[in-house]
């Protein structure tokens, strides 16, 4: 099963690309053309990003380093270590229904600081991959047609974002852990 | 609430490290963020730069379409209020197979021109119906097969198995899934009676 999923892994991509380039050519798409125009949004996206990632990185940078982030988290090292919840990337977990940006960054930052190949690495790359951002989703989405009751929208999101992080918490475990 | 966050990292960041006695610490570590992080957009644009070219081939291929035509079995399960052959229901189709297929630019105004007819269904234009909450419960957490901008990132910062994450996100998101469902239902089930 593990390593049925780890196979899983590696293919995805590659036979994911082969599905687009096939159906695109027997669409007769002009795939190279199509390509660049799409490309070109890339270089946008990640000047972009730079300014989230500076304000993040930053904030985090100096909540870890004044020794802040492990004085919050040393009480609550128990309880969540009996969930199995590395205290690490508590701050991921709970930040991802509210920002996709700031969560990002602060998955950048598990990368940089654990290494992206480390179990809290690829826990991290797999909590952020895991749930989008339900505050923003409903706000955009409610907030377009003038909705302002928006009854169990929010709690339903929100336990799907639980299970999500939960589940990739467990993986990541079952896997690297 | 963002805004709470990030003052209180600092906030508190900067009291703290006053009264230890280390004040240098903050201004070495702002510099040192800041840098990573340019250096950290920076290596993503590469990755990211490859995967919004394929993406929009795969968009002009009609992928989303396909996708569409292979979820709609569901639709009536999910979507017990919503009328066969309703315009809601192509746009609905279409957002979450955009979502599910990593085209989150494309899967947004599909998304807002999904919720712009439910509000016409909608008999209290003020409050959500059972059918936008479950639309947007399953928006929250869709089903992804291709993380690109994690993948971006781990490759950025420089993973020898930068995919290694993709079966299990993918695992994670439909577990997410299917709770949203069933807690959309669960709930829609209380509201009612209240």
């Amino acid at each position: 099963m593990v390593s049925y999923i780890l196979w899983l892994s590696d293919a995805v991509v590659p036979l994911f690309l082969l599905l687009i380039l096939v159906v695109a050519w027997r669409r007769r798409v002009r795939v190279y053309e199509v390509f660049l125009a799409g490309a070109k949004e890339g270089f946008e996206l990640g000047v972009r990003l730079i300014p989230y990632l500076v304000g993040m990185l930053a904030a985090i940078g100096v909540f870890r380093a004044s020794g802040l982030l492990d004085l919050i988290l040393s009480p609550l090292q128990g309880p969540l270590a009996a969930l199995g919840m590395p205290g690490e990337l508590l701050p991921l977990a709970l930040t991802r229904p509210l920002s996709g940006s700031a969560s990002f960054a602060l998955m950048a930052d598990a990368l940089q600081s654990y290494g992206p190949d480390s179990f809290l690495g690829l826990a991290a790359s797999t909590m952020q991959g895991a749930t989008d951002t339900t505050f923003y989703i409903l706000t955009v989405y409610f907030g377009s047609v003038g909705i302002k009751r928006m009854r169990y929208a929010l709690l339903a999101g929100l336990a799907a974002d639980v299970a999500g992080i939960g589940m990739a918490v467990l993986l990541a475990r079952l896997l690297w852990g | 609430m963002i805004d709470t966050i990030w003052l209180c990292f600092f906030l508190g960041g900067i009291i703290m490290a006053l009264a230890s006695g280390e004040p240098q610490v903050i201004t070495l570590v702002i510099m040192e963020g800041s840098d990573q992080a340019v250096r950290l957009a920076i290596g993503l644009i590469g990755g990211m730069t490859f995967w919004l070219g394929i993406m929009r081939v795969a968009e002009e291929a009609g992928l989303v379409r396909l996708m569409a035509q292979a979820l709609s079995p569901l639709f009536h399960f999910l979507f017990p209020s919503i009328p066969k052959g309703d315009p809601a229901e192509g746009a609905i189709l279409m957002n979450i197979s955009a979502n599910i297929l990593g085209l989150g630019n494309a899967a947004t105004p599909l998304g807002l021109k999904a919720m712009q007819r439910l509000q016409e269904l909608n008999p209290h234009p003020e409050e959500a119906t059972p059918a936008m909450c479950t639309f947007l419960a399953l928006n929250t957490c869709c089903v992804t097969l291709v993380p690109t901008a994690v993948l971006a990132a781990r490759t950025a910062a420089g993973s020898l198995q930068p995919a290694a994450i993709v079966a299990p996100t993918f695992l994670a998101t439909l577990a997410a899934t299917l709770v949203a469902i069933v807690a959309d239902r669960i709930l829609r089930f209380f509201y009612i009676r209240e």
